[in-house]
Order: C-alpha cells, then sequence, then structure tokens
C-alpha cells in the first residue's frame, strides 16, 4: 500500500467502516510511514474531540416538558375516532377505512371549506396531470413514500407504493388546486404517466353523474369518471379522496390507490 | 374478535416501552439540525405522532432507534430543511483534505501540534461550526457525530446512496476543519499560517 492509497482510506477507517483487510493494510502501511502516521493520528484525535463535545450536551430541560406534551398527544390519537370528529359521508367508507387502516392512518376533524363545482374540480385535475406528464422532473425530488399533508385543520397521513405494476414512483408535492392544498405524487414507466392526487373529500360533491361510474373491485368501491381524454379514477379514504389520473387506456389505475396493492 | 381496547392498551404499553426512551436522543438531534428549541420539540412531537400512528408497520425487534430516526428525518427534510440552498457547498472543493493538519503543521511544538489547539477549541466553537454546514451535511455529520449510527444506517435514514454518505461525511469534515481553524485564528487560540 502506498500513501495515496492509505490517505484514500483515512476517514473509513476513522469511522470504523473499512474492512478487515484494509485496516490491517494500513496499519501495517503506517507502521512504517511517518507522515500517514501523523495525519492518521490527527484525524483521529479531531474526531475524537468534536464527537466528544458534540456528545457532551447535558440533557435539554426541554425534555420533560415534551415528555408529557407528546404522552396527551398519543392519548388523544387514542380517544374513538367518533369523540373527534363525525364521518361527512355515506356508508361504505367505513368498511374502507377499516380495510385501509393498517396502511393509511387517518386524524379526522372537521372540515368548513365549500364545494366546489364538479367540472371546474375535475378540469383542475385533469389539467394538472397534463402537466406532470410534460415536465415529470418537476417531481423528482421526494423525501420519502410516506408523509402527511394538511388539509386545512385535518391532517392525512399516507404512505404511497414506490412501485406499482412497471410504474416507478418519481416523486410528490403539493399543489394548490382551485385554492385548496393538495398532494400529487406521479408514477412513470417509460412515457406513461400516472398522478395521484390526494384530495380533501369534500373538495367534490358526489353528482349524480360521478355515482353512475361506481365500479366494485374486490369489494372496494371506486368510482370512474373521463373527463377529455383523461381517465380519472376516484376513491374515498377517511377524509380523503384519492384520485388517480392518466391519459393511458390500458393502465389499471386500482393499483395506485394508496394501500390497495398492500391489502 | 380481539378486545379493540385491550389492543390499544397493548399497542400504547409497547410504544412507551419501545420509542419513548430515544426521546432524549431524537430532541437533541432535532435542536442541532433545526438550531431552535421550538421548531426541534415540534420536530420531535410530530416524529412520536406519526411513529404512533405507524405503529403497526414497526417491525418488532428491528432497530426502533434507527426507525424513529427515518420518521424525523423525512419530517426534517420535508418540512424543516430551508428552501434556499447554501452557497458555501461551492468552495468545499477549495478546501483540501486534512485541511487542519496542513494549516498545524510545522507550528510549535513539531510533536502534537494539535495540542495547544485542542485544549482551547469550546464546546461552543464545535458547536456553532456544526450548525454552521448547510441542512444536507449537517444531517449526516449529526447521524454519525452525534448518534453514531453507521453509514449504512444513515443511508437507510436519510434514503441517501452509500456513496452519497460518505461523500457528504468527507465535505462535512472538511468544512468542519476549517470553520474550527477560523475560530481557532479569530479567537486568538493560534496564529494564522504565514500564506
Amino acid at each position: 500500500m502506498n500513501c495515496e492509497e492509505a490517505r484514500e482510506l483515512l476517514y473509513e477507517i476513522i469511522d470504523k467502516e473499512a474492512s478487515e483487510v484494509d485496516t490491517r493494510r494500513v496499519q501495517k502501511h503506517i507502521d512504517k510511514c511517518r507522515k500517514c502516521f501523523d495525519i492518521y493520528r490527527f484525524e483521529g484525535a479531531i474526531q475524537d474531540l468534536i464527537a466528544e463535545k458534540v456528545r457532551d450536551i447535558p440533557p435539554s430541560p426541554r425534555l420533560e416538558p415534551l415528555k408529557s406534551r407528546i404522552l396527551s398527544e398519543l392519548d388523544a390519537i387514542d380517544r374513538p375516532r367518533e369523540a373527534r370528529g363525525r364521518w361527512p359521508f355515506s356508508p361504505f367508507t367505513r368498511s374502507l377505512v377499516a380495510a385501509a387502516a393498517a396502511i393509511i392512518v387517518v386524524a379526522v376533524f372537521l372540515l368548513g371549506s365549500d364545494f366546489i363545482g364538479e367540472s371546474e374540480s375535475f378540469a383542475c385535475l385533469t389539467e394538472s396531470h397534463r402537466a406532470a406528464t410534460r415536465t415529470p422532473n418537476a417531481f423528482r425530488d421526494i423525501g420519502s413514500t410516506t408523509g402527511a399533508i394538511a388539509f386545512g385543520r385535518e391532517e392525512l397521513t399516507y404512505a404511497v407504493a414506490p412501485h406499482v405494476s412497471g410504474f416507478r414512483l418519481i416523486g410528490g408535492c403539493l399543489e394548490q388546486l382551485n385554492g385548496t392544498q393538495v398532494g400529487h405524487f406521479v408514477y412513470l414507466d417509460g412515457p406513461a404517466t400516472v398522478s395521484v392526487f390526494l384530495v380533501p373529500a369534500d373538495y367534490f360533491e358526489m353528482t349524480p353523474e360521478l355515482v353512475a361510474g361506481k365500479v366494485e373491485r374486490d369489494g372496494i368501491t371506486y368510482f370512474g369518471h373521463d373527463c377529455g381524454g383523461c381517465h380519472l379514477m376516484f376513491h374515498r379514504l377517511g377524509p380523503a379522496m384519492v384520485v388517480t389520473a392518466t391519459t393511458e387506456s390500458s393502465v389499471d389505475l386500482v393499483g395506485f390507490v394508496p394501500g390497495q396493492a398492500a391489502i | 374478535m380481539r378486545n379493540l381496547k385491550t389492543g390499544n392498551k397493548e399497542k400504547r404499553n409497547n410504544f412507551e416501552a419501545e420509542a419513548l426512551p430515544h426521546m432524549d436522543a431524537l430532541l437533541r438531534t432535532a435542536l442541532r439540525m433545526t438550531k431552535d428549541g421550538s421548531d426541534a420539540e415540534d420536530l420531535v412531537q410530530e416524529t412520536y405522532t406519526k411513529a404512533y400512528r405507524f405503529w403497526d408497520r414497526f417491525e418488532p425487534g428491528s432497530n426502533c432507534r434507527a426507525w424513529l430516526f427515518k420518521i424525523m428525518t423525512n419530517i426534517f427534510i420535508n418540512e424543516y430543511r430551508s428552501k434556499s440552498r447554501s452557497p458555501v457547498v461551492a468552495s468545499i472543493e477549495d478546501i483540501d483534505d486534512s485541511y487542519l493538519y496542513g494549516q498545524l503543521a510545522g507550528m510549535e511544538p513539531a510533536e502534537n501540534p494539535e495540542q495547544r489547539l485542542f485544549a482551547k477549541i469550546l464546546d461552543d466553537d464545535v458547536r456553532k461550526a456544526i450548525e454552521s454546514l448547510p441542512d444536507d451535511f449537517r444531517l449526516v455529520a449529526v447521524l454519525s457525530f452525534l448518534e453514531g449510527f453507521s453509514y449504512q444506517e444513515i443511508a437507510e435514514i436519510a434514503n441517501l446512496q452509500i456513496g452519497t454518505v460518505k461523500s457528504r461525511m468527507h465535505r462535512s469534515r472538511k468544512l468542519l476543519q476549517k470553520r474550527l481553524y477560523d475560530y481557532a485564528v479569530t479567537n486568538g487560540y493560534i496564529k494564522e499560517k504565514a500564506r
């Protein structure tokens, strides 16, 4: 081993991440090379200094008050749902939520926003999906496949699948549609694009038109709707409506509904 | 049918026993990451409520601490990370490897040139140096230096490739060393090396 190789491995050795073989080879080298020995000793000492100084922070006085805050927050989650809100929607919701509870956990508060005319809200979603199809790169940055979206005073905790039958989740973002905050996730498979929207349920009215598109799959209810060459599928999930959208007629949108793939 | 109430109680007890003991570690990391006491508390609280809601996804016997840090890191990245990227990132390449060593080499005493410097560096200098790191680097540095997570664990927690973890650690070190040197010169712990 020469000096250059030994320096390459410097931080891996210090962080105890190097293999046993490399560690032994470096040891052999620094036993003979004064300069490398000095650098290893020096960097090791700095590492110890930094670690010691950062770890040597007294426990925060904030810890105890925070702990009681968290415990009462957990109490609030444990309280039965009925006590905290009501389901403003139809009876099929309950069984759906029960089925999806393992995957999607939802905190419900009452919402106060107004309904928006259905055609307007459909067009908004279609337009947003088309924009995502044109510039999927705008969605490249996703921190994780789980998260929470605040809909006014309510919060939806979601988990989306990274892969769905050949499609790959490339990203997600929060968008304003008609002044309502919605989550928008984008899946790609070559040029084919699927959008998954998480929308506050009362963004839509259950119009006769939407009800007419009702389909049952594996005991779960979806509502399909075509809007200007774009296929939309609606699925009620607690306080949210999951809307999947694609212009690819061959794509089965059911699998993209968060949670469904795992059920 | 399983009694729902008993089920909840059991879940709550499990959660408290497994997850709550890590609050201290989560809070200290949150403090370093957000650089603000009340943001740090909010971040930890959000981490615990989310962890509780997703508790059925935690695999018993797996590393609960890493799991909680992963949840917290996701929330931090999505909600707290400053939106603007720090311009400092571009200048890192100008900093030599083993920067401090290079600066101190040739100083008296020749034997262990760092000893005088290290004796003077304060906790506060190190804290400030870490807080001055750009968010992405600080996250990796704190998880490693403060929490002792391995590269592999950090990669999983922060959803990064292991190579990215390594390079961010390397760059964090360069920046930290440069900052510590600058503090040492500014505060008169050492004289600036003649150029």
